[in-house]
C-alpha cells in the first residue's frame, strides 16, 4: 500500500510551502510591512492578502491531478 | 419580534433542527449512505474550532489588541498545511489502533500506560471546563444583551435564579442533544456521524451569520471598506490600533500566540476528535488542508471593519459588537440571526467537547478505577456494556453541569478571550507527548509524564494562580511583587522574564520545562517491551503495517477471550470479532482451540475501541496464560521488522519490475505464437492449393503414359487440360512468391505518376475477350477526365484486372453486370469495381483480404465447390495499394452484389 502522495517531490513542496507561510508570518517581514507608511497599517490587508494566496497554492498542490 | 418568547422559541427551534439533522444524519449511516463521507463535511466539522470566542471575541480582541486576533487562526492553517506530514499519520494510527481520545492517544503511544491516559484526561478536564463555561456564558450574555438593548447586558444578569438562565436549559438541552447522538455505540472509536453531520451545519449557519453581519457593517452601516477606513484614518485614536506595536508582546508575542494557537490546535480534545477520531478516510485531509483554512479566511474577513466601526460609534462592550451595531441601526431580524450564529458557535464547541471529554472520563478515568476491582466486572455477565454507557452518560451531565457552575459562580471576572487562551495554553502541554512522540522512538513515558506534569504545574503558577489573585481569591500582590514579595518568583516574569505577554511567558517556561525534561528523561530510561512495541508502531505508521499480531506469546483459548468480550460488548460485537467460523461457539471443542495470535489481536482492539488501549489491554492480560514477550525478543521483533521493511521495499520495486518484463515477454510470446500459426496455416493452404493442379496433371500423365492407343480427340483434351493446370500452377506460384516479396518489403515498386483512367482502360481491354465470352458488358463511369496518381503503372494494372477478374467471377451468372466508376475526392483518387453477384456479408468484409479466404469459405460450408480463385489475388491487391500509400476496402453496390474500392492520394503536379 502506497500512499497517493508517494511523490517525493509533492512532499518537498508541501513542506516549502509551510516554510514559506512560515516566513510570511513571522517578525522580521511582518516588521518591514508593519513600517511602511500609510494612514491606518498595511498589517491586516498583508495578512489577510498572503493568506488568501498561501491557501490558494495549498489548493492548487492538493488538487491538481496526481500524475499516475 | 424581539420578545423573550420568540427569541427563545427561535433558540430552541434552532436546536430542534440539530436534532433533526442528526437524526437524519444517524439514519443515512444505517442505510450505508453517510452524510459525512465528504472531504467538505469533514472540513467543515473541523470549523467547529471556532467557538463564541470566534464569534463574538474575536471582534472584542481586535478592538483591544489589533492584529493579534488573527494569531488564533493563522496557527491551526500552519497546522493544516502540515496535514501530510502530522495529521494524516494520526489519523492512520488512530484507525489502526482504534483510538478514541486524546488521552487514549498518548496513552496508547506510551505503552498503553493508563497512568498516563488518566492524567491526559485528568488535565483536559481541568483546562477544559472554562472554556466550556465561557460557551455557556456567550449564549447568557448575548441573549441578555439581545433582550435588554440600549440598556446594559449585566442589568438583569445578577439577580437570576438559575432556573431563569437560558443557558442552564441550553446546557440541559445539550446535554440531551450528546447522550442520543454521542452515545448511541459503546465503541467509541466509531463515528458519531449524526454528530458530525449536526456540527457541519452548525458551522455553516455561524459563517452565514458573521458574513451576514459583516456586510451589513461594512456596506450599509458605513458606504464600504475604503469609507470606513477615512472614517478610522480620521480618529487619532485608532490610527495606530492595528499596527504591531497594540499586540501584546510585540513581535515575541506575536511568534509565542501563532506557536500557542498551532500547538492547541492539535491537542484540544474537540480538534482531535473531529481530524482524527470522526475522519472517515485519510484522503479526506488533501481537500481540508486548504478548505479549513478558507473557513477561517472568511470568518475572519470581516472581524477588522468591525471592530472599527464599533469603535467609531461607541457601542458599548467590544465583545458584543456583532449584536450591538445591528441592535443600533433599529434592525430586527440581522441581530436574531446573529444570536444563532453565536448559538450555534456555542453549541458546537460544546457538543464535541463534552463528547471527547466524556469518553475520556469513562475510559481513562473510570474504567482503569473499576478494573482493579475483578470482583467487580467477572461477576456482570453481558451488563458491562450497558453500563459503560450509563457511565459516559452520566460523565456527559456532570461535565455540563461543572461547565455551567463554573460559569455561574467564576465565570464573569473572565473576558471571553482570557478563558480561552488559558484553556489553549493548558491543552498546548500536551503537545510534546503527542507531537514527538509521533516521531522520536525514544520518547518513553516516564519522560513524557514528568514533561506534563512539569509543564501543567508551571502553566498553573503563571495563568492559572494570577487569574484567580484578578478574581479576588488571592491578593493582588501575589502577582505584582511575586509570593511572600519573591520578585523572581513573579507569575508573569519569572526568573525576571518580563515585558513579555503573559500566554507567551507562560508557553515559555511551560514548553522548557515539558520538552527538556520529557527528552531528558527518556534519555535516562529504559522503556517496557509494549512501550517499544508502541513507540515502533507509531512511529512507523508510515510504512508497512508491522505485524502485530507476533506481539502475544501468551495463550488462551477461545471460550475465555468469548467470554472477555461478552462480558464488556455484548453479544452482537463479539460475534463481529469472532466471525463466521465461530458462530457455533457453543459447541465445546471450540471453548478448548487455543486462541490465534491475530484473534488476540482483534479481541484486544474491539475493546480498545470502546474502553481505550490501556484498559484493553490490561482485559486481554488478565486471560493470558504465559507471559507477554521479553524484551530481548521485542528488540528482535524490532530489528527484524525494520531490517523487513528496507528489503519490502527493495523487493515489492524487484518484483514490480519483473512483473512488467514477465508482461512484456508474455504478449511478445503471444504475438510470436500468432505468426508461426498463421505460418504453419500458410504452408497448408500452399501445399493443398499446389496439390490440386499438380495432382490433376499427374493423374492425366499416367492415363496418356498407361494407355497409348488413346484417342486423338481425347488426348488433345488431356492435354489441354494439362496445360491449364500447369499454367495455374505457375501463377499460383508467381502470386505467392509477390505475396511473399510484399509481406518482407523485397518487393520494389518504382511508382511514377501516372492516369489511374489510362491503366483502367488498359485493364479493362485486356480482359475484353473474356467479358465478351460471357456476354458480360463493362460499364464505365467516370466523374473526372483525368486521374493522376502516383503508382508503379504495372503493378496497378495487376490490381484492377484483379478486381475486374473478381467482378467477372462473381457476376450473376445469368445477367452479368460489371461497373467500373472512377471519381475523385478531396485529396484521393478512388476506383471502383462492382457486380451483381451475391456480394459479401458485412461480417466478413475484413476477412476477404485473408489470404486462402475462399479455401477457408469452402471448408466452412463444408461444400465441394471449387473456389473460383486462388484466395490470393485480394491479399496482394491490398498489400500492393497499401505499399502505394492508398486504400482498399469492400463495400455495398448499387447493383445489388459487391463493391471493392481502392483510393490512391491524388497526384498533384
Amino acid at each position: 500500500m502506497t500512499p497517493p502522495h508517494s511523490d517525493p517531490r509533492q512532499r518537498e513542496r508541501r513542506l516549502a510551502l509551510v516554510l514559506l507561510a512560515l516566513f510570511l508570518f513571522c517578525p522580521p517581514v511582518l516588521l518591514l510591512i508593519d513600517r511602511l507608511p500609510s494612514a491606518v497599517g498595511w498589517l491586516p490587508i498583508y495578512l489577510l492578502l498572503t493568506w488568501g494566496a498561501l491557501i490558494g497554492l495549498a489548493a492548487w498542490l492538493a488538487e491538481r491531478p496526481k500524475r499516475s | 419580534m424581539r420578545s423573550d418568547g420568540v427569541v427563545i422559541a427561535i433558540a430552541f427551534g434552532y436546536l430542534a433542527l440539530l436534532f433533526l439533522v442528526a437524526a437524519w444524519g444517524d439514519r443515512r449511516a444505517e442505510q450505508g449512505r453517510s452524510l459525512i463521507n465528504s472531504p467538505t463535511v469533514y472540513a467543515l466539522s473541523i470549523a467547529v474550532y471556532c467557538t463564541a470566542w470566534t464569534f463574538y471575541g474575536s471582534v472584542g480582541r481586535a478592538a483591544q489588541y489589533g492584529p493579534s486576533f488573527l494569531l488564533i487562526y493563522l496557527g491551526p492553517t500552519l497546522a493544516m498545511l502540515l496535514a501530510p506530514f502530522t495529521l494524516r499519520k494520526m489519523v492512520r494510527i488512530a484507525a489502526h489502533q482504534r483510538i478514541t481520545s486524546i488521552a487514549d492517544f498518548i496513552s496508547a503511544r506510551y505503552g498503553k500506560s493508563a497512568q498516563l491516559g488518566a492524567l491526559v484526561a485528568l488535565l483536559a478536564l481541568i483546562t477544559i471546563t472554562p472554556y466550556i463555561a465561557l460557551q455557556l456564558k456567550a449564549i447568557t450574555v448575548s441573549h441578555a444583551v439581545l433582550m435588554n438593548y440600549p440598556l446594559s447586558a449585566d442589568s438583569t444578569l445578577d439577580n437570576e435564579r438559575f432556573w431563569m438562565d437560558r443557558s442552564f436549559w441550553i446546557a440541559m438541552v445539550l446535554a440531551l442533544f450528546i447522550i442520543l447522538f454521542g452515545t448511541r455505540h459503546l465503541d467509541a472509536s466509531e463515528r458519531h456521524e449524526g454528530m458530525v453531520a449536526a456540527i457541519a451545519v452548525e458551522s455553516v449557519v455561524k459563517l452565514v451569520a458573521f458574513l451576514s453581519v459583516g456586510m451589513f457593517v461594512t456596506f450599509l452601516l458605513f458606504d464600504g471598506p475604503a469609507a470606513l477606513l477615512a472614517d478610522v484614518a480620521a480618529t487619532p485614536d485608532l490610527i495606530d490600533s492595528m499596527r504591531l506595536e497594540t499586540v501584546p508582546g510585540g513581535a515575541t508575542g506575536w511568534v509565542g500566540m501563532l506557536l500557542l494557537a498551532f500547538l492547541a490546535f492539535f491537542t484540544l480534545p474537540r480538534q482531535f476528535q473531529v481530524l482524527v477520531v470522526e475522519n472517515v478516510d485519510e484522503q479526506h485531509l488533501e481537500r481540508a488542508s486548504w478548505l479549513f483554512p478558507l473557513y477561517l479566511l472568511l470568518i475572519n474577513l470581516f472581524v477588522i471593519p468591525i471592530a472599527f466601526a464599533g469603535l467609531l460609534l461607541g457601542k458599548g462592550d467590544p465583545d458584543s459588537f456583532v449584536l450591538t451595531l445591528p441592535l443600533s441601526a433599529g434592525l430586527e431580524g440581522l441581530p436574531l440571526l446573529v444570536f444563532i450564529g453565536g448559538l450555534s458557535a456555542a453549541t458546537g464547541m460544546v457538543i464535541v467537547e463534552t463528547i471527547a471529554l466524556s469518553t475520556m472520563v469513562s475510559n481513562q478515568l473510570v474504567m482503569p478505577l473499576l478494573l482493579r476491582f475483578k470482583g467487580w466486572y467477572t461477576g456482570r455477565e453481558g451488563r458491562l456494556a450497558d453500563w459503560l454507557l450509563n457511565v459516559r452518560r452520566l460523565a456527559i451531565v456532570v461535565i455540563l453541569l461543572m461547565g455551567y457552575l463554573y460559569h455561574a459562580w467564576i465565570g464573569d471576572s473572565y473576558s471571553l478571550v482570557t478563558i480561552g487562551l488559558v484553556s489553549f495554553a493548558g491543552v498546548a502541554q500536551f503537545a510534546p507527548a503527542l507531537l514527538i512522540g509521533l516521531y522520536w522512538r525514544g520518547a518513553t513515558r516516564r519522560g513524557a509524564t514528568m514533561g506534563m506534569v512539569a509543564g501543567f504545574m508551571v502553566w498553573c503558577y503563571t495563568l492559572l494562580l494570577p487569574g484567580f489573585a484578578q478574581s479576588g481569591w488571592l491578593e493582588a500582590s501575589f502577582v505584582t511583587q511575586g509570593p511572600w514579595g519573591i520578585g523572581w518568583l513573579s507569575p508573569y516574569a519569572l526568573l525576571g522574564l518580563s515585558g513579555w505577554d503573559i500566554y507567551t511567558h507562560s508557553l515559555f517556561w511551560s514548553m522548557v520545562l515539558n520538552v527538556g525534561l520529557l527528552i531528558t528523561i527518556s534519555l535516562f530510561t529504559r522503556p517496557t517491551p509494549m512501550e517499544q512495541t508502541q513507540a515502533a508502531l507509531f512511529t512507523e505508521a508510515m510504512h508497512a503495517p508491522l505485524p502485530t499480531a507476533s506481539r502475544w506469546q501468551g495463550q488462551t483459548t477461545e471460550g475465555a477471550l468469548y467470554a472477555l468480550l461478552v462480558r464488556f460488548l455484548g453479544h452482537g460485537a463479539t460475534h463481529r470479532v469472532f466471525t463466521a467460523p465461530y458462530a457455533s461457539l457453543e459447541r465445546s471443542d471450540a471453548h478448548q482451540r487455543p486462541a490465534s495470535g491475530a484473534l488476540i489481536t482483534r479481541a484486544e482492539q474491539a475493546l480498545a475501541g470502546s474502553l481505550g488501549s490501556a484498559s484493553a489491554s490490561v482485559l486481554i492480560h488478565s486471560v493470558l496464560r504465559g507471559e507477554a514477550l521479553d524484551m530481548a525478543s521485542v528488540l528482535t521483533i524490532l530489528d527484524t521488522t525494520s531490517q523487513a521493511l528496507e528489503y519490502n521495499r527493495r523487493l515489492e520495486q524487484k518484483s514490480q519490475e519483473l512483473a512488467r518484463v514477465g508482461e512484456e515477454l508474455r504478449s511478445a510470446n503471444e504475438r510470436l505464437q500468432e505468426v508461426d500459426r498463421m505460418k504453419d496455416e500458410f504452408v497448408a493452404m500452399v501445399s493443398h492449393e499446389l496439390r490440386t493442379p499438380l495432382t490433376s496433371i499427374r493423374s492425366f500423365a499416367e492415363i496418356l503414359r498407361d494407355t497409348p492407343d488413346i484417342e486423338a480427340d481425347k488426348r488433345q483434351q488431356f492435354l489441354r487440360i494439362m496445360v491449364l493446370e500447369s499454367e495455374r500452377l505457375s501463377r499460383l506460384i508467381d502470386e505467392i512468391l509477390d505475396l511473399a516479396r510484399l509481406e518482407s518489403g523485397r518487393l520494389s515498386l518504382k511508382p511514377i505518376p501516372v492516369d489511374l483512367m489510362h491503366i483502367a482502360k488498359q485493364s479493362s481491354q485486356a480482359l475484353a475477350r473474356l467479358h465478351a465470352d460471357q456476354g458480360i458488358d463493362v460499364e464505365w463511369v467516370t466523374d473526372v477526365s483525368i486521374a493522376m496518381v502516383m503508382a508503379d503503372p504495372d503493378r496497378l494494372e495487376q490490381v484492377i484486372i484483379n478486381l475486374l477478374e473478381n467482378a467477372r467471377k462473381f457476376a450473376d451468372p445469368d445477367h452479368p453486370i460489371v461497373r467500373l466508376h472512377i471519381y475523385a475526392t478531396d485529396h484521393a483518387v478512388c476506383l471502383s469495381v462492382e457486380d451483381n453477384g451475391p456480394g459479401i456479408p458485412v461480417d466478413e468484409r475484413d476477412n476477404v483480404f485473408e489470404k486462402f479466404y475462399q479455401l477457408k469459405l469452402a471448408k466452412r460450408k463444408q461444400t465441394d465447390q471449387r473456389p473460383k480463385g486462388s484466395g490470393l489475388g485480394l491479399p496482394i491487391s491490398r498489400a500492393i495499394i497499401h505499399h502505394l500509400g492508398g486504400k482498399l476496402w469492400v463495400d455495398t453496390s448499387a447493383l445489388g452484389g459487391a463493391a471493392i474500392k481502392l483510393s490512391l492520394p491524388r497526384h498533384t503536379v
